[in-house]
């Protein structure tokens, strides 16, 4: 891939994806859009993890595929650190190239509703239900090079990478 | 025979106020009893298997919890895993992890073949020209690519070290997730440890 997606970014200027990545190693998060479950739960595995993940010189990249004006409310009320870069990517060519999942049944499958119920139970909110839905959410692990180490695609809503998952991709690709 | 009615929705209306999910169900088994007791009275012997049925379910519970609560004394081991990288788990994780390990404690110039991941417990191990120290874990990439590799080390002084085999380890960390962030936390500091012991000897 080659990450030239058209994005907006938090102001809403137009850019290229590409031109955000960090020179780093990357974790690139895919997100539905903010107010939903799954955002909730990745959001707070991350935040966990991100003090460990800086250690380790990996930055994070969140392409959301709603309005702009969702990455600002996804950053206050998710606690996204301001060194998390947050983009727009609205037409989901991303998400489609990285053949992440898309369907109803994502989205509305008795997994999925039994991890709603686990995530209110964890203390997690959900603020909006959108209808369909077809949440379409995923987790890349990337090196300098631009090259995808690692894909993580939800097949259902709360299938996200626990922060030990992630942080064994990160030990196992950069340390070599 | 009233007064027992009263006494048991007494009891649960109180389980209902407290928080700790224990006394919940002691003060449950008390409400229990008092239904019993009422119900005998009354000549009704199904509400009493209901409440028989609900008591053996929290006392077994109770018994679960208790196991896990209680106040086990540490091995030097079990405390040292525990200090150095489980801090936050309870001493029944800790009991359960070194019930997995086996203590290898090698000799001065003797050499060991150990395989799955170990820590160094006391000494110094040398592995192909590398020291292992104190605190420092051995097999390290092998778990992270889940191959068993064994490897060949020897020693300059006597040595100690835990170790547990791949599928083990695995097991007892895949039981719960925080037992899994702590392990591959600590597995990231130690590697982390590493790449900067090696930067600093470059420069």
């Amino acid at each position: 891939m080659n990450w030239e997606y058209g994005v907006l970014d938090e102001e809403g200027r137009e850019c290229v994806l590409s031109s955000l990545f960090p020179k780093s190693w990357c974790i690139l998060v895919l997100f539905r859009h903010s107010e939903c479950m799954e955002c909730n739960l990745l959001a707070h595995e991350l935040n966990e993890l991100q003090g460990h993940l800086r250690k380790w010189g990996v930055s994070i990249l969140g392409v959301g595929n709603g309005e702009v004006s969702s990455l600002h409310r996804l950053r206050t009320r998710l606690g996204i650190s301001r060194s998390v870069v947050l983009c727009s990517h609205v037409e989901r060519k991303v998400h489609k190239d990285l053949k992440l999942y898309d369907s109803f049944w994502r989205a509305w499958g008795l997994k999925a509703m039994w991890n709603t119920i686990k995530g209110f139970q964890q203390g997690h909110i959900q603020t909006s239900m959108g209808f369909p839905m077809g949440q379409q959410s995923g987790v890349v692990l990337l090196n300098p090079h631009r090259e995808i180490l690692w894909v993580h695609r939800s097949k259902f809503l709360g299938d996200i990478p626990t922060q030990s998952t992630i942080l064994e991709q990160v030990l196992l690709h950069i340390g070599e | 025979m009233a007064w027992a009615l009263h006494g048991a929705n007494i009891l649960i209306l109180c389980s209902f106020l407290v928080r700790d999910i224990l006394a919940l169900r002691l003060l449950s088994i008390g409400a229990g009893i008092l239904f019993c007791t009422y119900f005998f009275a009354h000549d009704m012997i199904e509400p009493i298997v209901w409440n028989t049925l609900f008591s053996i379910v929290n006392v077994v519970q109770i018994g679960r919890m208790w196991m896990q609560r209680r106040k086990i004394p540490l091995t030097d081991e079990e405390r040292f895993l525990y200090e150095g990288y489980f801090s936050s788990l309870h001493a029944f994780d800790i009991r359960a992890l070194c019930k997995e390990a086996h203590v290898h404690r090698i000799k001065n110039k003797d050499s060991i073949t150990l395989s799955g991941l170990g820590v160094i417990f006391d000494g110094d191990l040398r592995i192909e020209d590398e020291v292992i120290s104190k605190g420092s874990f051995v097999g390290v990439r092998s778990f992270l690519e889940r191959k068993d590799i064994s490897m060949e080390g020897i020693v300059d002084q006597d040595v100690i070290c835990i170790q547990w085999s791949m599928s083990s380890l695995r097991t007892w960390a895949d039981h719960d997730p925080n037992r899994n962030n702590l392990l591959l936390r600590a597995l990231s500091n130690d590697l982390l440890s590493k790449v900067s012991h090696v930067q600093s000897a470059k420069e």
